[in-house]
């Protein structure tokens, strides 16, 4: 199942040389822990860039955004393995 | 003979895998990468296991989901697609600079100057294939082709794919090409492999090789005649071409598949002015301004009609662009429902600026720039024509293009 929304989290993450891995993100009031992360790129909408992660949590698939301009972390899709 | 050394990498299903990449849950499944599932869009990649079920870029969704009823749909991203290839091209560049992007998915590397056998070839081959998987992810593989020259070192990657790599040498040359389909070359399209079929008999490498070079000049015109001359031989001297030795822009085009066919002119007109916006901005973007507009569209039973309009002068303007397609449409009777519409820039030349007859359309050129400043930094269409009030933005299209 894929639930698409833009909803601002909160993201735990660690800089690790020039590399930045999300470590976990809140959702509902609800801790994941990242399992790993499947891939990282870039977009522009407008002058302002944002990075994916797309992550796994247990058997699950989050796509977290970073949005540079303001900083804010948000959920770009969940997709439910269960 | 001079020493060279070609290597040819092609990343296997490139936007399906990307797509696995980034969602391991459709690892293992067959993929394909295409509009919304049940849209008449077609498929613009599948994965290696689609693959095995003869599911093909350019099917029909239809077509496909009959040849592989678990199929799964997934729609393009574009910007996942170019932000892995130029991660890619990064990692290329570390090993030469001699390289040269064939495609979104296709480079070709000359190593002639850092080898001095196939071997060191070999070795470098296999440290691109872990550098791609290290940096691009792990289910990401690439298949490579080794040989002295373009031709052949593209005909050695599609041999062993998926995670392929092969090598052609002295001593395997003849049996390769004696292997070899006359459409898996490079520039040997399934046309021209009909035309030496049906008009002369010929549907393999060995047949075209008995053939003198006189002969094939004369049956397919000096050009063709020689390049099939050396290509059934596995000659070419054609050299790997860095990006900054590219050509110049020779066309710009946009094009958008209806979600239904039409004979409604509103419909394609408000299309038609969100592509010329699209198209012209494009081209103010690289400060060219084109003289030719081709109008084209493709009707319901997939053949095609249009306009083409060469001006006095050179514009870039999206009202100027999209009132050449309005005249024109406007007179026109459809012959049958519209299911693309697209047009098409060319006779391009850079920074021409040509007073204009009327006060108004010289307000509209110094606006031009101002728009496009504001839409370059807050999106797309953020200011637009009043044409296109109602209209949301056309889904990005996916295809087999050269980024930039």
């Amino acid at each position: 199942m894929i639930e698409t929304e833009h909803k601002i989290i909160e993201v735990l993450v660690a800089f690790m040389r020039n590399k930045v891995m999300p470590l976990s993100f809140s959702l509902n009031n609800k801790k994941y822990a990242v399992n790993k992360v499947n891939m990282v790129y870039a977009t522009r909408v407008g002058r302002d860039k944002w990075y994916y992660f797309t992550v796994s949590s247990g058997d699950d698939i989050y796509k977290l955004g970073f949005d540079t301009e303001n900083s804010h972390w948000f959920l770009e899709a969940a997709y439910y393995n269960n | 003979m001079t020493w060279r050394c070609i290597l040819h990498v092609d990343m296997d299903s490139f936007f399906a895998t990307a797509e696995q990449q980034a969602n391991p849950s459709l690892r293992g499944k067959p993929v394909v990468v295409s509009g919304k599932e049940g849209s008449r869009s077609v498929i613009v990649a599948s994965s290696k296991e689609a693959k095995k079920f003869g599911v093909k870029t350019g099917l029909l969704q239809h077509e496909a989901k009959k040849l592989c009823p678990q199929l799964i749909f997934v729609e393009p991203d574009g910007s996942k697609y170019d932000f892995l290839h130029h991660q890619l091209v990064n990692l290329l560049k570390t090993v030469t600079d001699n390289v040269e992007v064939f495609s979104i998915d296709e480079a070709f590397l000359d190593l002639s100057d850092c080898t001095q056998d196939f071997n060191q070839a070999e070795e470098i081959a296999s440290r691109i294939k872990s550098m791609v998987s290290l940096d691009l992810g792990e289910w990401v593989t690439c298949s490579i082709g080794i040989a002295k020259n373009k031709l052949l070192a593209k005909l050695a990657s599609d041999i062993n794919k998926p995670d392929g790599l092969f090598i052609v040498d002295e001593k395997n040359i003849n049996q390769t090409l004696f292997n070899s389909k006359l459409t898996d070359f490079c520039g040997l399209g399934p046309r021209t492999a009909k035309t030496l079929d049906e008009s002369f008999g010929i549907d393999s490498i060995a047949k075209l090789r008995e053939l003198k070079l006189e002969k094939l000049n004369l049956l397919l015109g000096p050009a063709r005649g020689s390049f099939l001359y050396n290509l059934c031989r596995g000659l070419d001297d054609t050299p790997v071409i860095p990006d900054t030795d590219k050509d110049e822009v020779k066309s710009v085009s946009r094009s958008y598949t209806l979600p239904q066919d039409t004979f409604n002119k509103d419909e394609i007109l408000v299309v038609l002015m969100h592509l010329c916006e699209s198209l012209a901005h494009e081209l103010r973007s690289k400060k060219l301004s084109a003289k030719t507009i081709i109008v084209y569209l493709r009707y319901e039973d997939f053949t095609h009609g249009g306009f083409r309009l060469t001006l006095p002068g050179y514009i870039n303007d999206t009202y100027k662009i999209f009132m050449i397609g309005y005249n024109r449409l406007m007179k026109f009777v459809l012959p049958k429902g519209v299911r693309l519409v697209g047009i098409y820039a060319t006779n391009l030349i850079t920074s021409f600026k040509q007073q204009n007859l009327f006060p108004f359309e010289n307000k509209l050129d110094q606006l031009a720039p101002f728009l496009d400043k504001i839409n370059d930094t807050y999106g797309e269409l953020t200011i637009k024509p009043a044409f296109l009030l109602n209209l949301k933005r056309l889904r990005n299209k996916v295809g087999g293009f050269r980024p930039n």
